[in-house]
C-alpha cells in the first residue's frame, strides 16, 4: 500500500510515515505543493493525506488537478482549520474523509485504514484476522465458534483496534474516537474499561487469544503476537 | 437632574429674587416719591392759608369739594414747631380711621399764637402698591409659563441631537458590522461630540477586530506545533522498552495536550461564533435531540454512579444544528464535571424550556462572572473555564436566554428558546 502524505510541517510528516510504515504502509513525503503536483501526476497512490494550508498553493486546487487527472486515490483531508465550510467543500470535490489536527496518531491510521476499505474492498468489505474476521457491510465478527455478538461500543472498538495492531493506543484516543471530542470528559476516562473488559472477555470465550493487553494504565495494546508478555502490567 | 431643569430651576430662582427686590424696590421709591409730592402739596396749603390771612385777616373757610382737612386750634402765647408726618386719623367722609399726611405749622393771628393742622388723606398709595405687586406676581407667573413652554419646545428640540446620539451609543455593540450613523445636527458641540464618539467607536471596533483576528491565528498556528508534539508522544509510546515511569510521563504529556488543544479549541469556537458563522438556523426537534445527547452521556454519568432523570415534552426550536450540538454538549458535560460522587442530573425539557439541575459545590456560582471567559470556581481547576463562555455566546447569537440558579446545593441551569 502506497500512502503520499502531503504535509508542510516535516516533523509531523516524519511522525505519520513512521507510524503508518509500521502498519504496511509505503510512506512518501511531499512538503509543498508543485513536488505533490508532480507525485500525484506520475504515480498511483491508495491513499493521500492532504493538508490544505500547504506552502506556494492550495490543498483544496490539489484536489481538483487530482480529480481532473481522473485518479481513484483515496484522500484524507488533514487541516488546522476546523471550519464545516472547508470540510464540506472538500468532501464536494472528492475527498473521503476530513481530519482536524490535533488528531491521534491511531485516529488518523483508522481512518485510513477505513478509506482503504470503502475503495478497494467494496463487496466484499472485512477485515480478516487470523482467530476472526469483521463483516463491515453487515457489522457482524466471525469467530472460530461462530459468530461474536458485540455491543455497538464493542464492535467500533475492535474495528477501531484492527487498525491499529500491535500499538499502544491512549484511552484518550479511544474516547476520542468512540464518543468524538466535544464531550468534556475531565480525564477520566474509566467507563472504557467496562467496554475492554467486555470485548477482551468475548474474544477469549470464543476460543480467540487474549489480544488485548494493557499499557501501565495509559492505554491498551492489539497485539497479534503470541508471545507478546511485555506490556500485559496494568 | 437634567442639565436642562438644574438649569431652568437655577434661572428661575434667580428670577424670582430679582422680581422680588425690583418690586419692593419699585415700591419704596413709589413711596418716597409721593410723600414728596405730598409734602409739596401740604407746603402749598400752607402757603396759600398764610396769605389769606394776611389779605383777609381771616382764617380761609374749607371747600367741600377739598381733599384737605383744615382746622386752627388757638395755642396762646406758645409757638409750635412745624411739622410734618403720617398717622391715622378718623376720616369723617369714610367714617373710620384712615392714612392722613399731616402738616401742622404756627400762625400768628389776633395777637394769639396758633396750630394749623392740614390733613391729606394718602388713600393712593395703598392701591399703587397693590398694582404693583399684582403686576410683579403676574408678570413673574407668566414668565414662569413662557419659560416653561420653552423648555419644553424649544430646548427639548435643540437638545433632541444629543439624546439621539446616546440611544445609538446605547445600541452599540462591539462585533456587529458596519458604522455607526448619527443624526446631523447644526449645533456646533454636538457635532463635536458625534464626531468624537464616531472616532472612539471606529477604534474600539478596529481594536477589537485585531484581537479577535490575533485569537483566530494564534489558535490555529498553535495547531500544527501540538499536531507535531502530540504524534511525537504517540511515537515514543510505541517504544518497547518503555519503563512504567516512562510512560507515566507520556500520560501527563498527554493530558496537557488534550488540555491545550482543548482551550485553542474553544477559543476558535468562539472566535467563529462571534464572527456569526454559523448563520445558518433549522427547525430543530429539541426532544430528540436531548434524547440522543443523553445517550451519549449515559455511560459517563454510569460511570461516576451519576443518577440521572429526565422529563422531556414534546419542543422544538430555530437554530444552528452545531451550535445546539455544542450548548448541549457543553451543558451537559458541565453538569456532569462539576458534579459530586453519587450525586444527581436532573434534565427537564418543557415546551421551549430546557433546565439542567446537578449536585455540586454547596456554594452557588458567582452568577456575575459565571460566564465570562477563563472564569473558575476554586474547587474545580481542571478547565479551561469556556464552557459557559461557549453556552453564553451561543445563546447570545441564536437569540436564546440562558440563566443560572442556585438552591439547596442544587445548581441548575435554565435556556429558554
Amino acid at each position: 500500500m502506497r500512502l503520499l502524505i502531503i504535509e508542510d510541517e516535516i516533523e509531523l510528516s516524519k511522525s505519520i510515515c513512521a507510524y503508518m510504515e509500521k502498519n504496511n504502509f509505503i510512506c512518501e513525503a511531499s512538503y509543498d505543493f508543485p513536488d505533490a503536483i508532480q507525485k500525484i501526476e506520475e504515480k498511483n497512490y491508495e491513499c493521500i493525506l492532504l493538508d490544505i494550508n500547504l506552502p506556494k498553493g492550495n490543498g483544496l486546487h490539489l484536489l481538483k488537478e487530482l480529480k481532473g487527472l481522473g485518479k481513484s486515490d483515496g484522500v484524507l483531508i488533514i487541516s488546522a482549520k476546523n471550519s464545516l465550510n472547508d470540510k464540506i467543500e472538500g468532501l464536494n470535490l472528492g475527498a473521503d474523509d476530513y481530519l482536524t489536527k490535533p488528531f491521534h496518531l491511531p485516529e488518523l491510521s483508522a481512518r485510513v485504514a477505513s478509506i482503504l476499505r470503502r475503495k478497494y474492498f467494496a463487496g466484499q468489505n472485512r477485515v480478516v484476522m487470523d482467530e476472526f474476521t469483521i463483516e463491515i457491510q453487515d457489522k457482524i465478527v466471525h469467530g472460530k465458534n461462530g459468530t461474536i455478538d458485540l455491543t455497538r461500543k464493542e464492535y467500533e472498538l475492535l474495528l477501531y483496534f484492527t487498525a491499529n495492531k500491535n500499538k499502544v493506543v491512549t484511552k484518550e484516543a479511544i474516547v476520542e474516537h468512540l464518543w468524538g471530542d466535544h464531550i468534556d470528559m475531565n480525564d477520566n476516562y474509566d467507563f472504557i474499561y467496562t467496554h475492554i473488559k467486555n470485548l477482551r472477555k468475548k474474544l477469549i470465550q470464543n476460543g480467540c487469544r487474549d489480544y488485548i493487553k494493557a499499557v501501565y494504565g495509559m492505554g491498551y495494546k492489539f497485539s497479534t503476537d503470541p508471545d507478546d508478555q511485555s506490556t500485559s502490567k496494568t | 437632574m437634567k442639565l436642562l431643569t438644574k438649569y431652568s430651576l437655577v434661572n428661575l430662582i434667580m428670577m424670582v429674587a430679582i422680581f422680588i427686590v425690583s418690586s419692593l424696590l419699585l415700591y419704596k421709591f413709589s413711596q418716597l416719591i409721593l410723600i414728596r409730592e405730598m409734602n409739596a402739596d401740604l407746603t402749598g396749603v400752607q402757603k396759600k392759608v398764610q396769605e389769606y390771612v394776611k389779605q383777609h385777616n381771616a382764617f380761609p373757610q374749607g371747600f367741600p369739594l377739598d381733599e384737605e382737612e383744615v382746622s386752627y386750634v388757638s395755642t396762646g402765647s406758645h409757638e409750635i414747631t412745624r411739622n410734618i408726618e403720617l398717622t391715622q386719623l378718623f376720616s369723617q367722609r369714610e367714617n373710620k380711621m384712615h392714612n392722613f399726611m399731616k402738616l401742622d405749622f404756627p400762625l400768628w393771628f389776633n395777637k394769639n399764637w396758633y396750630k394749623v393742622t392740614i390733613a391729606k388723606p394718602i388713600e393712593g398709595m395703598h392701591h399703587l402698591s397693590r398694582a404693583l405687586i399684582t403686576i410683579s406676581i403676574s408678570t413673574l407667573l407668566f414668565i414662569i409659563l413662557i419659560w416653561i413652554l420653552l423648555n419644553s419646545l424649544l430646548l427639548k428640540r435643540l437638545w433632541s441631537p444629543f439624546y439621539e446620539s446616546m440611544d445609538i451609543m446605547r445600541n452599540f455593540k462591539l462585533g456587529e458590522t458596519g458604522s455607526l450613523v448619527f443624526p446631523k445636527t447644526s449645533t456646533n458641540e454636538f457635532s463635536f461630540m458625534n464626531d468624537n464618539l464616531l472616532l472612539a467607536t471606529e477604534k474600539a471596533k478596529q481594536d477589537y477586530l485585531l484581537l479577535k483576528e490575533f485569537t483566530e491565528n494564534a489558535s490555529h498556528e498553535m495547531q500544527t506545533p501540538l499536531s507535531i508534539i502530540r504524534s511525537k508522544l504517540d511515537m515514543i509510546i510505541q517504544e518497547e522498552e518503555l519503563s512504567q515511569k516512562q510512560s507515566e510521563l507520556a500520560k501527563e504529556a498527554y493530558s496537557s495536550i488534550k488540555k491545550l488543544s482543548g482551550l485553542n479549541k474553544s477559543l476558535l469556537l468562539l472566535a467563529k461564533i462571534e464572527n456569526q458563522q454559523f448563520d445558518n438556523k433549522e427547525k430543530m426537534n429539541l426532544t430528540k435531540k436531548v434524547e440522543e445527547k443523553i445517550e451519549q452521556f449515559r455511560e459517563l454519568w454510569q460511570g461516576s454512579n451519576i443518577i440521572i432523570t429526565s422529563v422531556l415534552q414534546e419542543s422544538s426550536c430555530f437554530i444552528n444544528p452545531e451550535l445546539l450540538d455544542i450548548l448541549l454538549n457543553n451543558i451537559f458535560s458541565n453538569a456532569s464535571n462539576h458534579n459530586i460522587p453519587n450525586g444527581f442530573i436532573k434534565i427537564n425539557l418543557a415546551k421551549n424550556k430546557l433546565m439542567v439541575s446537578n449536585t455540586g459545590s454547596p456554594t452557588p456560582l458567582d452568577e456575575t462572572k459565571l460566564f465570562t471567559r477563563f472564569y473558575k470556581t476554586p474547587v474545580n481547576s481542571n478547565h479551561n473555564g469556556l464552557g459557559l463562555s461557549i453556552i453564553k455566546q451561543i445563546a447570545k447569537t441564536s437569540g436564546i436566554d440562558v440563566m443560572y440558579k442556585y438552591t439547596e446545593n442544587t445548581h441548575s441551569f435554565i435556556v429558554s428558546f
